[in-house]
């Protein structure tokens, strides 16, 4: 292991000497904490709605201003007729229809039950549903709020409480943080290495090193160890600006996140070394690394989450270590989930990063 | 373009061709990748709520809640993951993921609900991720709500006091009756997928030409330069328009994925949409020297395209200024273009503002691209 | 001493799918020699060079570097051996001497003796100046010397130079075979490749491969002699255009 640290020294040499990559490499974690965790939310709210008001009574524009109050629901516009809210719903000014039917407060007052027509654009089904939902709360409370002015008490026999563990504020930005931390390195520390032992490929800096006779392992540690400091650099560089940004400590132990941090970072920069050694140029490790790094990002649960994908989906996750991260990650921060109640992310984690760092190392040739 | 022109830029265009199928791994990567990314990100990427995995705490065990509970084990959306008995119990299977939700009965449940008519119930959701928590417990109050008239009913109880204001919501699903994810999702992938692709192909080709050196030599030739590097650009194109038809074959044959307005309509935008990325490519590839930057850029690409796009996270749910920003990336008009095209099925004139967005930035990206390029060879 | 083998080769034989890049050549070494190895584009050199230095397995017949077997005991081989490619692979982004601290660090040569080299090699240059220099700005006479200085920094018994003079002027040529005589003086065997004839000239011994084969071996004045031409230009053609393959 002697030519080891010559071999760190010319590694970190060439990358703080690259005009790019130190820009890159402190760029990317500050836009993924600061400006994606605001935008990456799948929060429903500022729904556009647009009201067909036909009654025009005292009842049906209280109705109106309620959804207007809502903090839910933005009103876009109210129309005189459906087929001019129709036109607004298709152009895509607004998402939901209500139409209060001519005759609202007359069947009210006089069979004390009427009808109120909802119009919902379902393209995105999670916020069709979601919106619809509340919109039927809001009609329900100003029932109860009729029924109340009135001296009549709704009957509810069962009191349902819902209790929302572990976020209560409902708040996407704890849920996103952890698990972008886990994007950021994926981007740095599974292309970087990727692009290394290829560019020396293309350059043919590598015949020079390939004809010495230093150890396969050595020359792999050289290549991998750099990622490892710059990553675990990324991962506290990034909580630290969760926590100042944000406002968001993790609720678990920060070893722990770096305990797993480690292993995921060995896990993905193997890959991409594993990607590199097994490229002709560039181009193609590109390729290859781009194809994989989306697929595991998009079904690792970062953006959809794990439980909703088909049962054969959720099976071929197994096979992606963002999985597992995002999850533990994720635990860790918001449940404060302990390390033996993480046993099942952590084994899978392990043998993927021992497995990953195998294939790097014999995939490397020295002698072709 | 005079005629001789003509000829000797189809001949660069051929060059480049050849270039691309003598290098069979990318070539089957270019024309294979962007399926395999549509099918499997369509297949993938859903939020629907299923397979709600429930526990209960019951502290009663009385005739109300026991049926309660088989009522909600036997609901197509949960899976009863039985009795729990403390509190501690349920934050360890929270913690360690296996379980979503409990179910937490009052004590004497029956005879308050029967009696006194203050039940109480509560929900315990894991708020990790808010949406889905939000679902689950819209959807056990649905049943808790089913529950209670059901019983009232039977009790005879059931007809409703005349004096009772009571509003019924009548909803109708447009477009997605079922509320299926795909719908949402694949023409969004859609368009990251050819994004990126156009991007990355197309910024990496020249900046190699530079890199080795041959650039120079093409730009030495008697054609204009700006011809040169189109040159570079139709195979890509072909490509990009090959792998767009094969994607909209496999979404509408395979996935379902309707295609409930025009079909011109749509081709129309996918074509401006493709030209569009390619000169983002050719943008890229004038402002760096290396294939390795020009890679990372593109990269770097990935992030906003799957933010900003509006493919997962509705855009107006971000701050005004995010929204401002997302106007600025190609994806999100062909995004909302395409499913304004193949999901709602809007005429031309609903998306006109999309393709004249999306062809004044391509036209944006070419004259800088052109500028850059101009004063790269000065 | 003179008479010791220190490159053996029997029926070395290199193919790619059907194509046979090098077809069972057979030669030896001594040490201390200087090796022309010549022959026309695509006439397999770099192939057969590659095998020697323990960076290709050959597909047939076996070969011997410092007495270690270049199929199976290839790390032992890349310990007696230097290699100066015919691309130009040193670090750019890297200055003069660290380049060579790193391949000095690589070889496990202590860290005392690298900077003493460094000061001996680089008077020897005249580079003093250059040191801290990026190796990427140096214009290409230099590289050429630097990267032979480092093929032998670390005191091998033989180095393999792969066309190390190509693309550089005739006063830089001359000065870099002053160097190589400088190394073979030392007892460094050379194996050298190379498109100048005057150069095949400077060589003790010379082989000309054509399509694969080594078609001559011998001395210059031999191959002269036996060719019945005045250079060894005269040689080298009346071989060369027997090829079959083209560039």
């Amino acid at each position: 292991m002697s030519a080891l640290p010559y071999l760190l020294a010319k590694e970190f040499k060439q990358l703080f000497r690259n005009r790019l990559l130190p820009v890159i490499i402190v760029l990317l974690p500050v836009a993924m904490m600061n400006v994606v965790p605001r935008i990456a939310t799948q929060e429903v709210r500022n729904l556009n709605i647009a009201v067909v008001d036909l009654d025009h009574s005292t009842l049906s524009s209280r109705l109106t201003r309620k959804l207007q109050a809502s903090e839910c629901f933005n009103l876009y516009a109210t129309c005189r007729d459906y087929g001019t809210a129709y036109d607004l719903l298709e152009e895509g000014s607004v998402d939901f229809i209500v139409t209060i039917g001519g005759g609202f407060e007359h069947n009210l007052n006089r069979s004390s039950e009427t009808d109120v027509m909802v119009s919902v654009n379902a393209v995105n089904g999670m916020k069709g549903g979601l919106g619809n939902s509340y919109l039927a709360q809001i009609v329900t409370q100003y029932a109860r709020e009729l029924n109340s002015e009135k001296g009549v008490a709704t009957r509810r026999p069962i009191s349902v409480e819902p209790r929302y563990l572990y976020n209560s504020a409902l708040d996407y930005k704890p849920y996103m943080i952890p698990a972008l931390m886990a994007m950021t390195l994926a981007l740095l520390v599974g292309f970087l290495p990727a692009l290394n032992v290829v560019g020396e490929k293309e350059r043919g800096t590598i015949e020079q090193i390939n004809v010495t006779p230093i150890s396969k392992i050595e020359l792999i540690l050289s290549k991998m160890i750099p990622y490892w400091i710059i990553g675990v650099f990324i991962v506290g560089f990034s909580m630290l600006m969760a926590w100042q940004i944000h406002g968001g400590v993790p609720a678990g132990s920060v070893c722990l996140i770096l305990l797993f941090s480690m292993v995921y970072i060995l896990t993905i920069s193997s890959l991409g070394l594993t990607v590199s050694n097994y490229s002709d140029n560039m181009r193609q490790a590109a390729i290859v690394m781009f194809f994989f790094v989306v697929i595991f990002i998009m079904t690792s649960g970062l953006i959809s989450p794990v439980a909703s994908m088909p049962g054969w989906a959720q099976e071929t996750t197994r096979l992606n270590p963002l999985r597992y991260i995002i999850a533990a990650m994720r635990d860790i921060y918001l449940k404060d989930s302990t390390f033996v109640q993480l046993l099942p992310q952590f084994v899978p984690l392990c043998i993927y990063g021992l497995a990953a760092s195998l294939w790097a190392v014999i995939s490397f040739r020295k002698n072709s | 373009m005079r005629k001789r022109d003509m000829g000797q830029f189809l001949s660069f265009a051929r060059k480049e061709f050849i270039h691309i199928l003598r290098d069979p791994r990318s070539l089957l990567i270019l024309l294979v990748m962007p399926q395999i990314m549509v099918v499997v990100l369509g297949c993938i990427i859903k939020n629907e709520v299923d397979d709600i995995r429930v526990g209960f705490l019951d502290g009663s065990h009385d005739y109300c809640s026991e049926r309660l509970t088989r009522r909600i084990c036997s609901n197509k959306h949960f899976i009863g993951r039985g009795e729990i008995g403390t509190e501690a119990e349920a934050a360890e299977l929270f913690k360690k993921g296996e379980i979503d939700l409990v179910v937490v009965y009052g004590s004497d449940f029956a005879n308050q609900m029967l009696h006194s008519g203050v039940a109480k119930l509560q929900l315990l959701s894991d708020g990790s991720e808010p949406n889905q928590a939000s679902v689950r417990v819209a959807y056990a109050r649905q049943i808790i709500a089913d529950f209670q008239r059901d019983m009232f009913s039977e009790m005879g109880g059931g007809q409703k006091a005349s004096d009772h204001f009571e509003i019924n919501v009548v909803s109708r699903m447009l477009f997605n009756p079922q509320q299926r994810s795909e719908l949402n999702f694949v023409p969004g992938v859609v368009g990251v997928v050819i994004l990126l692709i156009c991007c990355m192909m197309t910024s990496i080709a020249i900046v190699r030409e530079h890199e080795t050196g041959t650039m120079e030599i093409l730009l030495a030739s008697p054609l204009p330069s700006i011809y040169v590097v189109m040159a570079k650009l139709v195979p890509y194109l072909i490509i990009s328009l090959l792998d767009m038809a094969t994607i909209l074959c496999i979404s509408y044959y395979g996935m379902g994925v309707p295609m409930a307005g025009s079909l011109a309509v749509y081709v129309v935008t996918a074509s401006v949409y493709i030209l569009t990325s390619l000169m983002l490519g050719l943008l890229i590839s004038t402002v760096v020297s290396t294939q390795l930057a020009a890679m990372l850029l593109s990269l770097l690409l990935i992030v906003p395209t799957i933010y900003l796009s509006g493919m997962v996270f509705a855009i107006e749910s971000m701050p005004a200024a995010a929204q401002a920003l997302s106007n600025i990336v190609p994806a999100k008009w062909f995004i909302s273009a395409s499913r304004k095209i193949m999901i709602e099925g809007v005429g031309v004139e609903h998306v006109a503002t999309e393709i004249a967005a999306l062809a004044a930035e391509g036209l944006a990206f070419m004259l800088l691209a052109w500028r850059f390029f101009r004063t790269r060879l000065a | 001493m003179r008479e010791e083998i220190v490159i053996r080769a029997e029926g070395l034989t290199k193919k790619f799918g059907s194509f046979v890049a090098t077809d069972h050549i057979t030669f030896e070494v001594r040490r201390g020699e200087i090796f022309g190895f010549l022959g026309a584009n695509g006439a397999g050199k770099t192939t057969a060079m590659r095998m020697l230095c323990g960076l290709s397995q050959p597909s047939e017949g076996r070969a011997q570097v410092a007495g270690y077997d270049v199929a199976t005991e290839y790390e032992q081989v890349k310990r007696h051996i230097g290699y100066m490619s015919q691309k130009f692979s040193l670090y750019d982004d890297l200055t003069v001497e660290e380049n060579l601290r790193l391949f000095g660090g690589i070889y496990g040569m202590e860290r005392g003796r690298v900077e003493e080299k460094i000061g001996e090699l680089l008077g020897e240059l005249g580079f003093e100046t250059g040191r801290k220099t990026m190796v990427g700005s140096l214009p290409m006479g230099w590289k050429q010397k630097l990267s032979f200085s480092l093929a032998i920094f670390h005191e091998p018994g033989i180095v393999f130079l792969d066309e190390p003079t190509g693309g550089v002027d005739p006063v830089t040529r001359r000065q870099f075979w002053e160097l190589i005589y400088r190394a073979a003086d030392r007892g460094i065997t050379v194996f050298v490749t190379t498109h100048y004839m005057d150069e095949a000239e400077y060589c003790d011994r010379v082989s000309i491969m054509v399509d694969g084969r080594i078609d001559a071996l011998g001395t210059p004045a031999e191959l002269k002699a036996q060719f019945g031409g005045p250079t060894m230009y005269e040689v080298f053609y009346a071989l060369a255009r027997t090829a079959k393959r083209g560039d």
